[in-house]
């Protein structure tokens, strides 16, 4: 989830359908994104192709691999083919494979003239830029307000800027939505919702894979709301515009009237979850994006490896202490979870990682894996100059602690014994393995355990085998 | 005929198991638990009705294996 690639790739084949993914392909920004997603070998491949009149055929694609890159050669092109970026077609009684026709004019387009900055035509007076601090400061209160509102259940949520006249999300329906929150029906007064085991593991995620988390379950609202006929047009281009936000290097303020419709809509939308900031000069509203949005784009390691060393704040030491420089609530809430909390000052948190705390946070259904990289991608700067981050006393501690809770596993399960014949015992254990239920087995003593839900289909089974061998 | 019989399936570490093992010699012997044949260095097949019983043990077991220093929760 962490990798950028996978999560809009995943999107596209998964997420959504086919007719959605041709309007895709019309997009500048979504197939510059699409190709670098791609594995090395597929973006090869395809740029090998868009130079072509579109249509190669089978025979000279297979040799552009040497003899001992077919298999690669083959996985690629099946991959291609997933997408729907490269079709196998019949010319002329000879196979060929055929590339994407839009795909292609984009890919040209993209390649020869570069990606036109169709939006901002004119640039925004000086005086309405925004300098890079109140930027990053507004995107960070954005997204705590929501990260915080998922802690807390009560508060605000995040609003859009009144300027620009759009109804804002459901930011409360939204983190239902994705399961991160769940409707918490003791409470009579208001239905108040608190969080769940996944928005536990979702505060401990990268930045990355919250953002991503949370536009995904946007985009696939919008896919629910709209009717089929506009829902498609409107995904589309709500995948473009995400991915314009990023991919412009140098000039990517966007003017908010030069905006299609649509375009407003999620503009706005983008503006309460803190990605753009919204800033009126010269008459017009100009929309700059912030740290936020880079790293969506950017996927995963892109923008997060910089930002992360100018974020961290988390300082662990080898006898479980933990020193966290912050003034965030919401910081000191996700660290709670697992460290137990000794001192709270104005800007420090002092606690210390014990079996009770680590555990208690194991129970909720985070691994030691969340929990070390969460330590180590927080890490403050001086912290981090230091290898290993997390020492590895505390990181193995607390793997340690996760295995003792599976230390001891019970299966209610049916034990068979007094197999007549060894054919017998060896064919029941076949089929137990093929139902993928196979718990023990012991050929010494000819005993089998498998799970007592499918001890009905063992014994129809046994029975027939039984009967075919006679016995 | 096979035999099939019912019970549940303990899977552990072999300390883990010879402790349950030395439980159950522990106990009277209208109620011990573990169903005859038992199975190997890291499996068992006890009664289900002594599941809890069993787990109640372990954790008891593992608890009085721990130390915490009691100078610190008096901090």
């Amino acid at each position: 989830m962490a990798d950028g690639s996978s999560g809009l790739v995943a999107f596209i084949t998964s997420g959504i359908t086919p007719l959605q993914l041709e309007r895709l392909f019309v997009q500048p920004y979504a197939v510059v994104a699409i190709l670098r997603s791609l594995p090395p070998l597929a973006r090869h491949i395809l740029l090998r192709f868009s130079c072509t009149g579109g249509t190669v055929s089978t025979a000279t694609v297979s040799t552009w691999g040497g003899s001992d890159g077919q298999g690669k050669l083959a996985a690629a092109l099946e991959e291609l083919e997933a997408l729907r970026l490269l079709m196998q077609a019949a010319c002329k009684g000879q196979a060929v494979y055929t590339i994407h026709a839009s795909f292609q004019a984009q890919l040209r387009h993209a390649m020869c003239s570069g990606l036109l900055v169709g939006h901002a035509a004119t640039l925004p007076p000086r005086a309405a830029v925004p300098d890079a601090a109140i930027l990053a400061a507004y995107a960070r209160q954005q997204w705590e307000a929501l990260l915080l509102y998922l802690v807390g259940g009560e508060g605000t949520t995040p609003v859009a800027p009144p300027e620009l006249q759009a109804a804002s999300i459901d930011i409360r329906g939204l983190l239902v939505a994705a399961g991160l929150m769940a409707k918490d029906e003791r409470t009579q007064r208001q239905m108040s919702a608190g969080i769940t085991q996944r928005g536990f593991q979702f505060l401990l995620a990268d930045l990355y894979s919250q953002l991503w988390g949370v536009v995904r379950q946007y985009l696939s609202g919008l896919e629910a709301q709209a009717s089929d006929g506009a829902g498609g047009g409107d995904l589309a281009v709500a995948i473009n515009f995400l991915l314009c936000l990023g991919l412009q290097e140098g000039c990517n303020v966007m003017c908010h009237g030069q905006l299609g419709n649509a375009e407003k809509a999620i503009a706005a939308h983008m503006c309460q979850l803190g990605l753009l900031l919204p800033v009126a000069g010269g008459g017009e509203l100009w929309l700059h994006p912030t740290r936020l949005a880079a790293v969506l784009a950017g996927g995963g390691r892109g923008g997060e490896a910089v930002a992360a060393q100018e974020d961290g704040y988390v300082i662990v030491e080898s006898n479980f202490r933990v020193y966290a420089y912050t003034t965030s609530a919401v910081q000191v809430a996700v660290l709670r979870v697992f460290v137990r909390c000794d001192v709270l000052l104005p800007n420090l948190f002092v606690g210390t990682i014990t079996r009770d705390s680590a555990t208690s946070a194991l129970g909720l259904g985070i691994t030691s894996e969340q929990m070390v990289a969460f330590l180590r991608q927080h890490a403050h700067p001086r912290a981090a100059a230091r290898v290993p981050t997390v020492p590895s006393v505390v990181a193995d501690q607390i793997r340690l602690w996760q295995q003792e809770l599976t230390r001891l596993q019970m299966h209610s399960a049916m034990l068979y014994d007094k197999f007549e014949s060894q054919e017998l015992y060896i064919g029941a254990v076949e089929h137990a393995r093929q139902l993928g239920a196979l718990l023990f087995r012991c050929d010494k003593r000819m005993q089998l355990a498998v799970p007592a839900a499918l001890h009905g289909a063992m014994r129809t089974h046994l029975q027939e085998r039984k009967r075919a061998l006679g016995l | 005929m096979v035999k099939a019989t019912a019970g549940v399936l303990v899977t552990g570490d072999v300390a883990l198991i010879e402790f349950i093992r030395w439980l159950n010699e522990s106990q009277l012997p209208a109620e011990r638990f573990i169903i005859n044949g038992s199975l190997d260095d890291t499996h068992l097949f006890i009664k289900e009705s002594k599941v809890e019983f069993v787990q109640k043990k372990v954790d008891e077991w593992q608890q009085s294996l721990r130390f915490e220093p009691s100078a610190r929760e008096h901090q």
